[in-house]
């Protein structure tokens, strides 16, 4: 312990404390002062303008610069065709500085991890060192989840500790025990969690010890792409480092420890000021809901899993008058024996990915945003879980899941200011196929398909309609659909089509995204095979509790599973196969497509065996809508059916637009009948609907006898209103006793 | 580079922006601002104003319909048609007229694939201007759930961040006084 202790004090010279301290100290000068570091004043930034932006660009062009080379290291379709990696520069208490793009939400949690590592003792036990290399994985440490790997190696300037470069990626496969990917629906215990380590140093002098690639070998299915990736973000980790030290070299050690500082503080002030000028201060009530079903499928394995679940993710989110945003998840649901348990540095990965695309809008990717914006919930519940057992396979889901409120209400928020055009509802959707099996030749393998999460839709503005395949807010570099890479290596599937779902939106003025499909045939998949996906959107219940301003809220996910089919019979016939499940449904009705069983779920389908000749569709990210549907111009109807991607039959219905469809494809709006269809529309709500006080009178009634027309509903509320403010918020709506229980 | 100065979006073009008529091209410049109009706000509720044919002024627009308007020493809740709900502090959706989607066949009327939602557990609530008949709101949740109250904009606040308070500030506008109205009802039902 001795010498370690001689490290430790020689490795932080010039400070002469601990990184505990360093911490410790950072947090009190943020809270008594306001800005980051205590720095009231940008000094070298107004000394020398030019001078800094140079620093701050070759910063960024570093941890680029470490990223675009890394990635061709590493064999893994997620490295190389997704970019599912990230480089960054952390200070020694783990504030961000620089990353480059990717997979930009991390830099929200590795500062977790940096404190997890102080918090623990790390640095006396086993000390830090120059050259030695870090990694871990752990959700518990600050990870997001346990597909999503770091390594990274701290970077020491004449003996002294300044600065982390760190990578991380998304692995394929973590070798949970129960579903092949890395994005289980399914996680009964966090010891089934598959691979999970650290912190812990992985190697020194530059060099990862052989047993650490021996565990990836052993505990995860797909081994050498996980030491490729393992290897690529070691690479992009010392070349970052071998920058930093030209870096300082170049600029004095004095200016980099400076300018590092006043990065963070600079940009927490462009936030700050962009909350201050272009939004409305206030308070916003949100919520979603996903039910999760385990109920006869963990029996007698895990009986303590054996349930169903709504689950309730319960949002207050307050703009207060200083700029910071707090969002209070009270009321929220109770940790469980399930995938939904948000630990932080998901749901700060997750918000900060998402949101950072809506309040930050900066190449300058760094954790300023950290200081200006934070999430909590009472101990206990999946914002906040206490217990070490239950799993910690999803919190990156969770996160995901809970930024889209704050995201509507950034965009609901820049509209109420009159800052139209900053104004949309950022919805990252994805979901991601985890597959694995045995091939003929008794190979064992996993993978994870992220074709649905390098492309998200961008959601409607107050001035345009949503629109699909757009963006990837989690993932800035990715590209959508790589269909054929993956296919390579998952090889019994074969990928059918990639493309829009007519009529598949949520309605209103400006409508949402046309949701997308992928298409899959199994073909000759060897010994066995299995899949099952996770993601975002609704599952039963729509993916959130608001619309905006009279729109309907984001539409439900789709799987549908066919088992048994003839579509090697088709293809021989040459008959086409169907691209999306409306298609196959039709196919099916018609008895064109012969089926022998199928399953349908929403987002999440549990570990589902596959055979030759059956066939998967899913479809989704049909992002929420803005306005009232009967405000929708006629134009945009008729132009949404001439391009295909809405029938005239849902036009009329939903709209009242009355549309002639000419045998060439013309569209035609009939202006006097639609005008006619719209007033119906309009007195059909009239008659239908009742004023709120006899709408709260029936309803309440029900709440008082219990009658929650699902037993689920039922649990989710006896569960819930635990929570102190969500338990008020329900009795006073309903003007309950104190003595009601459910 | 005209658009980098900080005069920003003329009145005119920030009308053809609320009514969706600006062109794309202007859009884009708008967003690739460096530094946005200061006096946007002020120019938002001129034209927000300009376009409703009552009289109140406008405080804060909340929504596509509704706005928080000056009326009397009051801040209520008024839709453009001129409806009236209320207390600002006050959810306007326990003023309005409610429908609830519960069953498939009314589900099939505005989920137009095969996903849509359950509605053992849940529920669509449409929310009308009781006036004008508009849809102001939509809510999908279980049974028995309350209210969202989706926006309680704290008005003085954002006056203040104008740099313009407002005569009427106080403490108690920024607050939510939704259960003062259920308990009134609650009693006159004799509960
Ligand atoms: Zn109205």
């Amino acid at each position: 312990m001795g010498s370690k202790q001689t490290t430790l004090r020689k490795s932080l010279k010039g400070e002469n404390i601990g990184l505990k301290a360093r911490i410790d100290h950072a947090d009190q000068q943020y809270k008594d002062t306001g800005h980051i570091f205590g720095l009231k004043y940008l000094e070298v930034l107004e000394e020398d303008p030019i001078k800094f932006d140079k620093f701050q660009t070759r910063l960024i062009a570093a941890v680029s610069a470490a990223r675009e080379t890394s990635k061709h290291v590493s064999g893994s379709p997620a490295g190389v065709g997704m970019g599912e990696l990230l480089h960054l520069l952390a200070l020694p208490e783990g504030e961000v500085v620089a990353s480059s793009f990717g997979l930009t939400g991390h830099v929200m949690s590795f500062p977790l991890i940096v404190r997890h590592m102080a918090e623990t003792g790390l640095e006396e036990n086993p000390g830090f060192r120059d050259g030695d290399i870090w990694g871990t994985n752990d959700p518990l440490a600050g990870g997001p989840h346990q597909s999503d790997c770091y390594t990274y190696v701290p970077i020491f300037y004449d003996g002294e500790l300044i600065a982390w470069a760190a990578g991380v990626n998304h692995i394929a496969d973590t070798g949970h025990s129960i579903c092949p990917g890395g994005v289980p629906a399914h996680s009964p215990t966090t010891y089934c969690d598959g691979f999970t380590y650290g912190p812990m140093k992985i190697g020194e002098d530059l060099i990862e010890y052989k047993w650490f690639e021996r565990m990836w070998m052993r505990r995860t299915r797909t081994g050498t792409l996980n030491v490729l990736d393992e290897k690529m973000r070691l690479t992009g980790a010392i070349m970052l480092r071998g920058r930093v030290m030209e870096l300082v070299n170049e600029f004095g050690l004095e200016y980099f420890k400076r300018a590092t500082r006043e990065i963070l503080e600079r940009e927490r002030r462009a936030i700050e000021r962009r909350v201050r000028t272009q939004m409305v201060p206030g308070e916003f009530r949100q919520s979603l809901f996903r039910p999760i079903r385990q109920k006869g499928m963990m029996g007698h394995l895990y009986r303590e899993a054996d349930k169903d679940w709504i689950v309730h993710m319960n949002e207050t989110i307050t703009i207060e008058p200083s700029s910071f945003i707090n969002i209070d998840c009270d009321g929220s649901t109770t940790q469980d024996y399930f995938w939904a348990n948000g630990h932080r540095g998901g749901i700060l990965l997750g918000m900060g990915w998402h949101t950072m695309a809506v309040l930050v809008q900066s190449p300058l990717v760094n954790t300023s945003l950290l200081r200006m914006l934070d999430v909590k919930g009472p101990p206990g519940s999946i914002i906040n879980p206490t217990r070490t057992d239950v799993s910690t396979c999803a919190p990156n889901v969770v996160g995901t899941m809970l930024s889209l409120l704050p995201n509507h209400v950034f965009g609901w928020s820049y509209f109420m200011r009159g800052f139209l055009e900053e104004s949309y509802l950022c919805e990252y959707v994805y979901s991601v196929i985890g597959s694995g099996g045995v091939l003929k030749n008794g190979i064992p393998w996993g993978m994870t398909d992220f074709g649905y999460v390098g492309s998200s839709p961008r959601g409607p503005s107050p001035w345009r309609d949503g629109e699909a395949a757009m963006v990837g807010s989690g993932n800035p570099e990715a590209d959508f659909g790589e269909a054929e890479e993956w296919e390579f290596v998952e090889p019994p599937l074969t990928s059918l089509s990639r493309k829009l779902i007519p009529d598949m939106c949520s309605h209103g003025k400006h409508r949402g995204s046309i949701g997308t499909s992928a298409a899959h045939l199994i073909s000759d998949p060897g010994q066995f095979l299995t899949m099952n996906t996770m993601g975002i959107s609704g599952t039963d219940m729509l993916g959130c509790s608001v619309g905006v301003c009279g729109g309907y809220p984001m539409l439900n996910g789709y799987v549908l599973y066919l088992h048994d089919t003839n579509a090697f019979e088709l293809l021989e016939q040459g008959e086409t196969l169907p691209t999306d499940f409306v298609e196959a449904w039709r196919m099916i009705d018609s008895g064109k497509l012969k089926v022998g069983s199928m399953e349908v779920y929403g987002n999440e389908s549990p570990v589902t065996q596959l055979k030759h000749g059956d066939l998967v569709f899913q479809g989704l990210q049909a992002s929420s809508a803005w306005g009232e549907p009967l405000d929708r111009e006629f134009d945009l109807i008729k132009s949404d059916i001439e391009r295909g991607w809405m029938t005239p039959e849902t036009a009329r219905k939903v709209y009242g637009a009355v549309v002639e469809v000419a045998a060439n494809g013309a569209c035609k709006v009939d202006a006097d009948a639609s005008a006619k269809a719209r007033l119906e529309l309009r007195n059909r709500r009239k008659t239908r609907a009742v004023p709120a006080k006899e709408f709260w009178a029936r309803e309440r009634a029900k709440v008082v006898a219990k009658d929650f027309s699902h037993v689920d509903v039922a649990n989710m509320y006896q569960d819930t209103l635990r929570y102190e403010k969500w338990h008020r918020e329900f009795y006073e709506f309903w003007q309950l006793s104190e003595d009601y229980k459910i | 580079m005209s658009e980098q100065t900080n005069e920003g979006i003329s009145k005119n073009k920030l009308k053809l922006l609320v009514e969706g008529k600006l062109p794309l091209d202007d859009i884009h410049a708008l967003l690739r601002m460096p530094v946005k109009d200061a006096d946007r706000f002020w120019k938002y509720l001129e034209v927000l104003q300009e376009r409703v044919t009552w009289k109140e002024k406008i405080l804060v627009r909340i929504s596509e319909h509704l706005y928080v308007v000056e009326k009397g020493q009051e801040r209520i809740v008024k839709c453009d048609c001129g409806h009236e709900f209320g207390d600002y502090r006050i959810n306007w959706k326990l003023s309005s007229l409610v429908y609830a989607r519960t069953s498939t066949e009314e589900f099939d009327e505005i989920f137009t694939t095969q996903n849509k939602p359950n509605p053992e557990i849940v529920e669509v609530r449409e929310f009308y201007c009781p006036t004008c008949l508009a849809q102001l709101g939509v809510e999908a949740v279980p049974a028995g759930y309350p209210f969202l109250f989706e926006v309680l904009p704290d008005i003085d606040t954002l006056y203040e961040w104008e740099g313009k308070p407002l005569k009427s500030a106080n403490k108690d506008w920024f607050q939510n006084k939704t259960a003062t109205l259920t308990a009134k009802w609650a009693k006159e039902a004799g509960k």
